[in-house]
């Protein structure tokens, strides 16, 4: 199994957990650290892994990254249309997840995304 | 006959660590002297430098071996990459878990707002972009939102339960992006994680904390380090320097695309000075034709238009004329950020010297690293770039005051790489004598920016007391309380904010605080009786007097005379009293205090 795919897996089984912790409620400490785990890292990780980077720094980084601004833009979103739900919200991160993570692990391998640095003749 | 040939006995093996276990082992004791270090910490007897007063010379001890190891690291031909990686994000965590370790509360009274609007959008499930106070933050939601969405999802009762440990969070990302950034313009592991080591030492501005510029600032690097590595001139194919399958499929760059459009936009919906930032850059990058086309600077430049006059409107409308007027006010923004030595106490001008000094040798090193890259005939225009183009934000910027030294957080990917590479130069062989001076600039850096950023921690920092006396405040206030507070630097506006009037008594005139200080018993009086709201509290505690104590704010014996005035008064009666806080009512009204309910 490639990298990509366990991510895939992983983020996949992360969200999961979330929508578990969110329907039985067990409290701190298993919710918040199942719903931070899940919300803090694993849309963005899943959706990153589809270009299929070869660096895991920028892996890790940049799915962070758009792990935090896929729940931003997902709560602004619920914000301004009036239909404020933290579990709408996420609902539809896990569905961002898992439509990343299941394309993953069905499409066909691709090319992977070269790493960050390139040889490069001063500029 | 048989002959014996004597043994040569071999050298008893030393059985040793695998190498990069033997550092992770060093990274451990260092992590458990600074551990050690923090145990010993008084805090009651901080002075006006902050940490640096009560840190013990054990601390001092952790980082300089923490310097030492790192340089070894860097002298060693065998590390691994992953290593030398490590080294920034280990002296990050050391540095940050201090805060959530020693204060226990979230120190910078601004956190405390912030989970204020958190609260306000989890209670109501709204915002109010009209509201009058913290406007601003209903006008750019969107980093309150999300971490309204985590607070109720994860069961929690406010966004306080794990803002402290935010900060850590923020460093560690941040220092990871500025690192993704220094690699999409070298190779060279060493070079890069001097930059990274150097971009945790140079970035004091404190700008880390639960905030929306913490996170905006990590969404920034990101966006030039994928417009860098994938969208930059000459395109790889075009250039025969750069191996062929160096660029991103046709596919994969219009997913890359994808993701700076997300990036771009939660930039300018979450923020008010990262948009402008980014505009100014990713012109200046399209301008000097280091990247390729216009579309993202167009993009953003008109959403961020948009978001300003469509979205924003009710704060904007509010806030333009004073906007615009601080546009090219490049000298008034100048003059705001120097503080008058003539007021502030002696420690807290030791530590604003210190840390102007502190940014004087970064923005040096990286200068004459430019220098010793321009004479050894590299032409590094991006960095270059990153490190100038933020200091039009001076002439842009109604920031004011701070304006400076965000433009210097700004600045410090260009000014850290250029740093980096005059102390380890790209390519460099691997020298013992290399390593030592990154080892001594490091040791000095690390003194200046234990001075910059923790040296006013005397005032951001919070105390149980303190936090038990505003808890109790929010408890019994009845909406429509007047809340007066010595000053805004305490624990406040966190729970119920909208429903309250704040007065700060350091926010008027100087004249008014002068006559508060001779005779706060009849003006303090005047203020809290006969007025239309609900209730009314006097708030005085220990991080308002140090605050106003550093800053000079109040003349002879300040708020602490004040209070002691008010404890002898039979006017006021201390409604709530902890060694770091008094809550006072007027004596007048205590049946009502202590028959009314407080809110439910």
């Amino acid at each position: 199994m490639s990298r990509a795919s366990a991510v895939a897996v992983a983020t996949a089984g992360l969200g999961a957990a979330a929508l578990v912790a969110m329907l039985v409620q067990p409290g701190p400490p298993v919710q918040p650290l199942l719903v931070f785990a899940f919300a803090l890292a694993a849309p963005g990780l899943a959706v990153v892994g589809l270009l299929e980077p070869s660096s895991l720094m920028w892996h890790l980084v940049m799915g962070v990254a758009i792990s935090i601004a896929l729940g931003v833009a997902v709560a602004q979103v619920l914000l301004f249309m009036g239909v404020w739900s933290p579990e709408l919200g996420l609902l539809l991160l896990v569905a961002v997840t898992w439509v990343a993570a299941g394309i993953q692990l069905l499409r066909p391998r691709l090319p992977a995304l070269p790493g960050l640095s390139i040889p490069r003749r001063s500029s | 006959m048989s002959t014996t040939v004597p043994r040569v006995e071999a050298p008893p093996q030393v059985r040793r660590l695998p190498r990069g276990l033997a550092w992770l082992v060093e990274l451990a004791g260092i992590g458990v002297l600074w551990w050690f270090t923090l145990q010993q910490v008084d805090l009651s007897a901080m002075g006006d430098t902050g940490l640096v007063s009560v840190l013990p010379w054990t601390g001092y001890l952790a980082l300089a071996a923490m310097a030492v190891s790192f340089g070894l690291t860097l002298a060693h031909r065998a590390s691994p990459r992953w290593l030398l990686m490590l080294y920034p994000a280990v002296l990050t965590v050391l540095l940050f878990v201090t805060p959530p370790l020693l204060y226990g509360a979230v120190r910078y009274s601004w956190t405390w707002k912030h989970a204020g609007i958190i609260d306000y959008i989890d209670r109501t499930g709204t915002v109010d972009p009209t509201i009058g106070v913290l406007g601003i933050y209903h006008n750019w939601p969107g980093f309150f939102a999300f971490n309204a969405m985590l607070t109720d999802l994860a069961g929690l009762d406010s966004a306080l339960s794990y803002a402290a440990w935010a900060e850590v969070f923020f460093y560690l990302l941040t220092v990871a992006a500025a690192m993704v950034l220094l690699r999409t313009i070298t190779d060279d592991a060493r070079t890069v994680a001097v930059g990274g080591w150097l971009f945790v030492l140079a970035n004091w501005v404190g700008q880390g904390y639960f905030s929306p510029q913490a996170l905006n600032y990590v969404w920034y690097l990101l966006v030039l380090a994928v417009l860098i590595r994938w969208f930059a001139r000459p395109v790889p194919q075009a250039d025969p320097a750069l191996a062929a399958d160096a660029d991103a499929t046709p596919g994969q760059r219009v997913a890359l695309m994808g993701l700076l459009l997300l990036l771009s936009a939660c930039i300018v919906t979450t923020h008010q000075l990262t948009p402008l930032m980014l505009v100014l850059m990713l012109v200046a990058l399209a301008a000097t034709r280091r990247t390729v086309g216009w579309a993202l600077p167009v993009f953003v430049a008109v959403a961020l238009g948009a978001w300003v006059l469509y979205v924003a409107a009710p704060f904007t409308q509010s806030s333009l004329v004073e906007a615009l007027g601080a546009v090219g006010a490049v000298r008034g923004n100048l003059q705001d950020t120097l503080i008058g030595y003539n007021q502030v106490s002696s420690g807290q001008e030791l530590v604003s010297l210190v840390a102007r000094v502190h940014t004087v040798l970064i923005g040096l090193l990286g200068v004459a690293g430019m220098v010793v890259a321009w004479l050894r005939g590299r032409r590094d225009y991006v960095p270059m770039l990153w490190a100038f183009t933020p200091a039009t934000l001076v002439v842009f910027s109604p920031y004011g005051s701070e304006i400076l030294f965000r433009a210097f957080m700004f600045a410090l990917p260009g000014l850290v790489y250029f740093a980096a590479t005059l102390l380890w130069p790209l390519g460099a062989a691997v020298t013992r004598w290399r390593a030592a001076v990154v080892v001594v600039v490091s040791c000095a850096l690390m003194g200046t920016f234990l001075l910059a950023e923790f040296g006013n921690d005397r005032q951001y920092h919070f105390s149980p007391g303190e936090v038990a006396a505003a808890d109790f405040v929010y408890s019994v206030a009845p909406p429509g309380s007047l809340l007066i507070e010595g000053s805004r630097n305490y624990p406040a506006q966190f729970d119920d904010y909208e429903r309250f009037t704040y007065v700060p008594i350091a926010r008027e005139d100087a004249a008014v605080r002068r006559a508060m200080v001779t005779d706060p018993e009849e003006k303090l009086f005047g203020w809290m009786s006969d007025t239309p709201y609900a209730a009314t509290y006097l708030i005085i505690t220990r991080s308002q007097k140090a605050e106003t104590e550093a800053l000079g704010e109040f003349p002879g014996r300040g708020l602490a005379g004040i209070e002691t005035d008010l404890l002898a008064s039979d006017a006021f009666h201390p409604l709530f009293r902890n060694r770091d806080a008094t809550v006072f009512v007027l004596a007048e009204t205590l049946t009502d205090h202590t028959t009314k309910p407080g809110r439910p």
